[in-house]
C-alpha cells in the first residue's frame, strides 16, 4: 500500500515518494477510555515505556508524564540506522494513539509523514537529535 | 484467471504482513499491555 501511495504522489512530491519508498509499515491505534480510568492508563503506559527499554537496540528518545498528557517515543536502531520507531500518546481527550513505522526511517522528515497522512501526534513530535 | 489473481493477492498480502512482523522495528501493539479493550 505504502508503495501505492509512493507512486501516486511521485509526480507531486518525489521527494515524499522516496521517503515512503524506504517504509515498509505505518501502523496506527487509537482507542478511547473512560476519563475515570486515566491515572491507570498513564501507568500502562509507563510500564510499556520502561518495558521497551530493557530490549535490545530499542532505546527511548522521548518520554513526557504530565497529569493529563503523557507519550513516549522509542527508537529501533539496526546497523546504525532507525528501523523502528514506537510511539505511544495518552491525551487530554482520553484516547491512547499507538504509533508504530517501521523500514529506513529518516527521523528529519517523521512530521512530514504526520502532515501528509493527518497523524497529529507525528507533527508535534520532537526527536533530539543527538541521541 | 480471477481466482488466480486472486490468490496471487492473497500470497502477496499475507506475505508482505509476515516480512512485516520479522522487521526489527515491528511493534505488536498486543504486547504493549495497554488496555485497548477498554
Amino acid at each position: 500500500m505504502l508503495r501505492l501511495i509512493a507512486e501516486s504522489t511521485r509526480d507531486d512530491d518525489p521527494a515524499f515518494a522516496d521517503l515512503l519508498d524506504r517504509l515498509t509499515l505505518i501502523h496506527v491505534q487509537s482507542v478511547p477510555f473512560e476519563s475515570r480510568d486515566a491515572e491507570y492508563v498513564h501507568e500502562r503506559v509507563a510500564r510499556a515505556a520502561a518495558r521497551f527499554d530493557r530490549i535490545q537496540n530499542w532505546e527511548r528518545v522521548v518520554h513526557v508524564r504530565g497529569k493529563k498528557e503523557s507519550s513516549f517515543v522509542s527508537l529501533k536502531t539496526r546497523r546504525g540506522r532507525v528501523a523502528g520507531l514506537l510511539m505511544v500518546v495518552v491525551d487530554a481527550r482520553s484516547e491512547v494513539f499507538c504509533i508504530n513505522i517501521v523500514g529506513d526511517i529518516d527521523l528529519a522528515q517523521i512530521g512530514r509523514i504526520g502532515r501528509k497522512f493527518d497523524i497529529e501526534q507525528l507533527e508535534e513530535v520532537r526527536i533530539p537529535k543527538k541521541r | 484467471m480471477w481466482m488466480l489473481l486472486g490468490l496471487l493477492m492473497a500470497l502477496a498480502l499475507s506475505g508482505n504482513l509476515a516480512a512485516q512482523e520479522e522487521d526489527p522495528g515491528y511493534v505488536d501493539f498486543d504486547t504493549l499491555d495497554l488496555p485497548f479493550d477498554g
